[in-house]
């Protein structure tokens, strides 16, 4: 913004009295501006500075209270600094091309935000931030893996090596690396009490400037919420022994909403060992402690995760490029338990394909893989085995009926046949989804079947002419076709697709399996995405009829693959239709 | 089951026995007569209207029919010859001051080609052209339909002049007449589905085909061809043997639509006759909404039935035979000799191959 034209600015805010004299102008050292003016706000005159970067508004101003009286007294301003928090980042769209309006806004909202600060909701403005203050009181970092309910209880923090600290209640909440199992952690347990307040509560935070809260005041605070607690239960939460150090989580009900909680962290010191909130004495030191929010429950949905998904338990057959970019997908949906099959290593030629790329090379697909998710997402609990999936089901080592949903991606159409007539045949099989892909960029298919439904792999390669080659008919490709290329020699056949069909078809796949473990697909459709087919053509092959169908078409075809005559589902689908009957 | 889909694929597209009239190659022939008339019709109206003392018209052309429909089969030999169907659009009301009877309409486009060929003739729906080949008369023609073009009638319709020579002017009608409309609504439903469009093209050109070889082609005794698009219109749904790949299955479709039309026989009031009877109705779904099969009678009705029923037993005769040597002679009776049968040795089942490419991975 030029000179010239904030000058013009400054001069029509001061005459409209959107900023009252003396507003002064000077650059700054970084060739942006700044502003030194008054504002008028509810009934008082408070000391503004506002600053404007160099490639002002590529960024909104900044605006900074300059009253020290002021700071400890304003919600939603910081209070060391007085930067005024008028607006919200994420999201803002600025009209970069009439600066003006942008600064006219900024000082509007500055306003608005000290009017509602300094007027009735004050206390309610800093509960809305609570978060934000607490945070500005610095103190020792905990993670927290504890998944914040309604009811107070006893919780454990940890203490490892290195300052590493957490807090969780149960053993199951933490991520397994976090667990008793995890031999390179050694850790000192001390009681922590989780005490959610009151629906209402509301008070102003401590100011960084200023001394914590003493016991008085904590137990003044936390008062109407301990009488709601029974009597008898409060003894046990509070009772005494031992206590010289500990921690005590508040969870304050986020204004708004129904089930969001701040937690604030209180570490004590009691020199007699005893409960701060059980007994009556003064003899006790509080600091503020920050909780990282670690758990589970906030994390998940926070990272658009599904929190109906976190129990439930996947298995992939199949640890290939399909394979690793679903098992990466359904990880980040929230499904934790996957249990992954495979018997091959990863070879070099396939690195750039695979979603483990080089840090899998020459390993087992499947321990590699669950290494990585486990390293990637905190919560995952993976279980890899290594070897091929009939010698895992022949072991015994696979019970499938003990998963919620089978994905296989095995990539091996002889075998996916095999795992169709065997998964079904057993008692209690959860849907299987098979997923493939098809050479050249030219599409990847998804198909979920369920026992006793018609409709399953069978069905695709049950052709209605007894006298057509055997072929998968939902593929884009014209049948039959060899693609397979050796670069060198037999020992290196390999289809040609890339990692980015195999992502496709693997998140497919996975948007498949969300619906079908979330119920929202109560059907066994055949879901399809279709590329070019450029490549394909190029290098001398043919597409099938199927290609040439329009994706409305092939969306509005998805259950229309089912072969009445099909050996394996017609047969048992027909059985559970009759005895659905009697 | 026999797999006779090449055969009916033979029998409706082959470029030699196929029933198909293609809109490219045979036709050429009728669209260079459609021209020649329309040239025609533009150069002697002016004068054949001055000679009347009569505002003169200018005729405007559109093709209709199967024709334009695209359902036009190759006529039996013998039977009544290759058409095309015409319609010529005039800007007078049909009804009011200076209205023309229909019969006076149609008398001035016949006069303005007087002397085009040896045949011309007005027939109550239409001005007809004959044409002559190898010495046949009458082997192909062309059809003119005249209408009152709805910019000239208040409630902005077209209507068909009705009536020949010798009806009174109470015979005689100006029919409302919508072919466009009929065709949009015929296939509206396959707007994006090629293949159902396709197969409903192959369907009506079977049906017409099976009464053309089952029925004379005297008089109102077999269904009109426009009734049968209509049964389809009604009772045809596309059917394949493989949906994923829109493998076609045209004895299914036909199974399922001779179904269809037989179950709609019933015992019905046929209003324009007066009568109580068996009957199978086929509405138009546009404008006048009559029923095409108005005229045919309880008896003609009575053998329509007789020979759908027949069609219906040879389609599914043809579903149970599992030779398609079989399974084609039995077709072959109902819709004509073009109907190819394969020999014997071609039907043999081929040894199922031990392995093929699967042409996926994971």
């Amino acid at each position: 913004m030029t000179t010239e034209a904030l000058e013009a600015w400054l001069s029509v805010a001061t005459a409209t009295g959107l900023v009252l004299p003396p507003g002064e102008m000077q650059p700054d050292n970084d060739g942006g501006f700044r502003i030194t003016t008054t504002l008028a706000v509810a009934g008082l005159s408070v000391g503004i500075l506002i600053v404007l970067a160099h490639d002002f508004p590529k960024d909104a101003p900044l605006v900074l209270v300059q009253d020290s009286q002021l700071l400890g007294r304003l919600p939603h301003v910081f209070r060391n600094a007085g930067v005024v928090c008028y607006s919200t980042s994420e999201g803002l769209l600025l009209n970069r091309q009439q600066p003006e309006t942008v600064l006219t806004w900024a000082v509007k909202e500055t306003i608005r935000t000290l009017e509602e600060g300094l007027g009735t909701s004050q206390v309610a403005e800093f509960m809305r931030e609570l978060e934000v203050y607490w945070r500005q009181l610095g103190g020792p970092e905990v993670v927290n893996f504890y998944n914040p309910s309604s009811e107070a209880r006893t919780l454990t923090s940890y203490s490892a090596k290195d300052n590493l600290r957490w807090l969780a209640g149960a053993e199951q909440e933490m991520p397994p690396r976090h667990r008793a199992g995890n031999k390179l952690l050694t850790t000192i347990k001390e009681k922590a009490t989780y005490l959610p307040l009151l629906p209402g509560t509301a008070f102003i935070p401590p100011a960084p400037n200023e001394p914590f809260w003493t016991i008085d005041q904590l137990r003044e605070l936390v008062k109407p919420t301990l009488m709601a607690i029974p009597s008898k239960r409060r003894r046990q939460l509070f009772k005494s022994g031992r206590d010289w150090n500990g921690l005590l989580v508040l969870a304050v009900p986020l204004v708004g909403h129904k089930s969001h909680v701040t937690l604030l962290g209180i570490a004590y010191t009691s020199l007699k060992g005893v409960h701060p909130l059980g007994e009556r004495g003064s003899a006790f030191d509080l600091k503020p402690v920050q909780l990282l929010r670690w758990e589970r429950s906030y994390l998940l949905p926070r990272g658009g995760g599904k929190m109906s998904l976190t129990p439930k338990k996947v298995l992939v057959i199949g640890c290939g490029a399909i394979g690793g970019h679903l098992a990466h997908e359904l990880s980040q949906t929230g499904i934790l338990y996957l249990t992954l099959v495979d018997g091959d290593r990863l070879s070099i030629e396939n690195m750039h394909r695979h979603a483990l790329g080089m840090a899998g090379v020459g390993e087992y697909k499947a321990i590699a893989l669950r290494d990585e998710l486990q390293r990637k997402y905190l919560y995952a609990e993976v279980t890899a085995i290594a070897k091929p999936i009939e010698q895992a089901l022949d072991a015994g080592e696979i019970q499938p009926e003990s998963f919620d949903l089978v994905i296989a991606a095995t990539g091996e159409a002889t075998l996916e046949r095999y795992l169709n007539e065997r998964l079904r045949a057993i008692a209690g099989a959860p849907p299987v989804i098979y997923s493939w892909l098809e050479p050249y960029g030219i599409g990847g298919h998804a198909l979920l079947t369920r026992p006793h439904q018609a409709g399953c792999l069978e069905c695709l390669y049950t052709s209605p002419n007894p006298d057509a080659p055997l072929s998968n008919r939902a593929l884009f490709a014209a049948p039959d076709q060899q693609f397979s290329l050796a670069l060198s020699g037999c020992g290196s056949l390999h289809t040609p697709y890339a990692s980015l069909d195999a992502s496709q078809t693997a998140t497919l796949a996975a948007r498949l399996a969300v619906e079908a473990l979330t119920s929202s697909q109560p059907e066994s459709p055949l879901w399809s995405w279709k590329g070019s087919d450029r490549e394909l053509k190029a290098a001398g092959f043919k597409v099938g009829p199927r290609y040439k169908l329009t994706e409305e078409t092939l969306r509005r075809d998805a259950m229309r693959y089912i072969a009445p005559n099909c050996p394996v589902c017609a047969f048992d689908s027909n059985t559970n239709a009759a005895t659905n009957h009697e | 089951m026999a797999n006779v889909q090449t055969q009916f694929d033979t029998f409706h597209s082959d470029k030699k026995t196929g029933i198909r009239l293609g809109r490219f190659k045979k036709e050429k022939q009728l669209r260079d007569k459609r021209n020649v008339i329309r040239r025609r019709l533009k150069a002697n109206l002016p004068g054949v209207f001055a000679k009347y003392g009569e505002p003169n018209l200018v005729p405007k052309f559109k093709d209709q029919g199967s024709y334009k429909m695209n359902t036009g089969i190759k006529p039996l030999a013998g039977g009544s010859g290759y058409d095309i169907d015409q319609g010529v659009y005039f800007e007078t009301p049909k009804d009011g001051e200076g209205a023309y009877s229909p019969l006076t309409l149609k008398k001035r486009v016949e006069e303005a080609l007087n002397g085009l060929t040896d045949t011309i003739r007005i027939r109550r729906p239409c001005v007809t052209v004959f044409y002559k080949e190898n010495g046949v008369e009458e082997a192909y023609h062309v059809d003119l339909a005249i209408y009152s073009a709805r910019g000239s009638n208040s409630d902005g319709k077209d209507y068909l002049a009705v009536g020949r020579v010798g009806d009174s002017l109470s015979e005689q009608e100006w029919k409302v007449s919508d072919p466009a409309g009929l065709q949009h609504e015929l296939f509206r439903r396959f707007e994006d589905d090629t293949h159902g469009r396709q197969q409903f093209r192959r369907i009506m050109r079977f049906m017409k085909r099976w009464k053309d070889v089952n029925f004379s082609s005297a008089g109102n005794g077999a269904p009109r061809g426009i009734g049968l698009t209509l049964n389809a219109h009604y009772g045809f749904t596309p059917t394949y043997s493989d949906w994923l790949n829109r493998t076609r299955d045209d004895l299914g479709a036909l199974r399922k639509l001779v179904d269809d039309m037989l179950s709609r026989f019933s015992h019905q009031y046929r209003e324009k006759r007066q009568e109580w009877g068996r009957c199978l109705i086929a509405k138009l779904p546009v404008e006048p909404v009559s029923d095409v099969y108005e005229n045919m009678t309880l008896v003609q009705m009575t053998s329509f039935e007789t020979k759908l029923k027949d069609l219906k037993a040879a389609l599914d005769a043809a579903h149970e035979e599992s030779d398609p040597h079989e399974a084609c002679k039995g077709l072959q009776k109902v819709f004509g000799s073009d109907f190819p049968v394969p020999a014997k040795s071609d039907t043999a089942r081929k040894a199922a191959a031990g392995a093929a490419s699967s042409g996926l991975s994971g």
